[in-house]
């Protein structure tokens, strides 16, 4: 059991930050698990941009601040880091002047280089996503100032862990990795995801972890790379994951969602002409609807999606 | 009548206040019920009790006498493992909506989710919307009526008792047959849909009746390699 949320301002950003609205929904989901709490958001963009989120783990402020700036001279001699900031596990880099910010080769280099020292663990790389996430409740985000994020749309996830350990790299939402903008959160259980794993590793892919969610992310974004748009991805991967699930994905302009064959894992969907919640359960559209706002339940083996 | 205002208090002490505020011929009203869980659970006493707004899962599982009515949309497994009493739900209902009921009945005016009525063991259901995947799933008594459409598999594996639907049905489960209604059901549905203000109260005539084909009662020796391999 684990508790997922989606959130998209259909009008471009709102006065209440995303951050704000996706940390409220996802604090009312800790029920459904307690083990990490994480949130994809989507914000502002401009050309040549990319934000890099990843973990840092330090025993002192000094030890950190040393290993932030071996990063960032690791980094730097690809792309030009325009900020580097550290705070408790998770580091930001903010690159300028990428010439092809979408190139999986460029990203590729970028998540080497960044790894290749000091255990720093790659969470996202995108022109508009970043991803933060931590062990604990939601409350335990508020260090990283999340609320404050303003933005256009995201996913959160409140974690029970089942199929890996209970670490940073481990809670969602996963990044599918190389793609820029490209994350994930799942509720439920794959059965074939080593399979998958083996397959798209023979295809050069990389994973950061061996658990089965991070699949469905590079699953989707490698159906995109070849053409699928983002609903035909989602029909695709009911027939070709098996297991229990309903997921939910953001790419840099949309969000949409998956629900498996036999309908295992909840979702609820509250909609109006400004924006669209999606959330395992009804208490976490609370925060962000007005009483008496109709909210509908997919059916089995269906997918929708949302664009802006 | 009683008001219970569900904001800031804890489930049990919520819960408790039902109990004592029920009477055989009072009123318990809930406020401000927020989509929690386990609202108004385990209750063994006549008396009606409503609930103004959207309630979470198990509302009113394992009861006994009482009549609840919903004013508002219900999480997973709402009236589960009833015995007797009622639960009329004014919204939707998610999935396994009346699980293993053993008695009573529960109506819900809108839809309900996958896994509705399954294991029932008794009782009777009546959606007047649609349900989803493998509704009446393994059932052995009882009546299960559904206006609208079904998902896929429906009255899988049962042993005994009756399914009626109204709209389209996605798909019958294994051992699951259409058989003519008689004269019996026609009046029960007329009843039961006429009593509640059912989905405009459809005509029986406008319902087929799914039963068992009671062929999985006993082990066939054409299964045999089926088994075997499977075993």
């Amino acid at each position: 059991m684990c508790g997922i949320v989606g959130f998209m301002y259909k009008n471009g950003a709102s006065a209440v930050p995303l951050g704000t609205q996706l940390s409220a929904m996802a604090g009312t989901l800790g029920s459904r698990g307690l083990d990490s709490t994480g949130l994809a958001m989507y914000g502002k963009t401009s050309k040549g941009h990319l934000v890099l989120r990843a973990q840092l783990e330090a025993a002192s402020g000094e030890e950190g601040e040393g290993k932030l700036s071996r990063l960032r001279e690791r980094v730097g001699k690809l792309v030009t880091v325009k900020k580097a900031t550290w705070t408790k596990h998770l580091a930001r880099l903010e690159f300028t002047g990428v010439e092809d910010p979408g190139n999986l080769d460029t990203l590729r280099q970028i998540t080497d280089a960044a790894e290749s020292a000091d255990d720093i663990k790659v969470f996202s790389i995108g022109s508009a996503m970043e991803i933060i996430k931590d062990t604990g409740p939601a409350p335990e985000l508020d260090v990283y100032e999340v609320k404050s994020f303003v933005g256009t749309h995201g996913l959160a996830h409140t974690r029970l862990a089942t199929e890996s350990i209970v670490d940073t790299c481990s809670s969602h939402p996963f990044w599918a990795r190389p793609f820029a903008d490209i994350a994930v959160v799942h509720n439920g259980q794959l059965t074939n995801h080593n399979i998958l794993r083996k397959h798209f590793e023979r295809r050069g892919y990389h994973f950061l972890t061996t658990n089965d969610s991070e699949v469905i992310a590079v699953y989707i974004a490698d159906k995109l790379l070849n053409g699928r748009n983002l609903e035909e991805a989602l029909n695709d991967s009911i027939n070709d994951l098996d297991g229990t699930f309903t997921y939910l994905i953001a790419t840099e302009k949309s969000i949409g969602f998956a629900k498996d064959r036999f309908a295992t894992k909840p979702l609820v969907i509250a909609e109006n002409d400004s924006f669209v919640a999606l959330a395992s359960e009804e208490v976490a559209l609370a925060p962000v609807i007005t009483k008496g706002t109709e909210v509908w339940e997919p059916t089995a083996r269906s997918v929708r999606t949302w664009s802006r | 009548m009683v008001q219970i205002d569900c904001k800031d208090k804890h489930i049990t002490e919520i819960n408790k206040a039902i109990k004592a505020g029920l009477t055989s011929d009072g009123e318990v009203v809930v406020v401000n019920p927020g989509s929690r869980h386990n609202l108004g659970v385990g209750i063994n006493q006549p008396g009606k009790l409503t609930f103004e707004g959207n309630v979470g899962y198990f509302c009113g599982g394992m009861l006994k006498q009482a009549d609840i009515v919903v004013h508002g949309n219900c999480g997973w497994s709402v009236g589960s493992d009833m015995m007797s009493g009622s639960i009329v739900v004014h919204g939707n209902a998610s999935a396994a909506a009346g699980a293993a009921i053993r008695g009573g009945l529960l109506v819900v005016h809108g839809n309900a989710g996958p896994r509705t009525g399954i294991s029932m063991k008794g009782g009777t259901i009546v959606i007047g919307g649609n349900v989803d995947y493998m509704s009446g799933f393994i059932m052995q008594k009882g009546v299960f009526i559904i206006c609208g459409n079904t998902g896929e598999a429906l009255g899988d594996s049962m042993y005994q008792g009756r399914i009626f639907v109204r709209g389209k049905i996605a798909e019958q489960g294994n051992d699951a047959v259409e058989k003519a209604m008689d004269e019996a059901d026609k009046t029960l549905l007329t009843e039961l849909l006429t009593k509640y203000q059912v989905a405009g109260i459809p005509k029986p005539e406008e319902f087929k009746k799914i039963v068992s084909g009671e062929q999985l009662y006993n082990f066939s020796i054409k299964d045999f390699e089926l088994w075997r391999v499977a075993l």
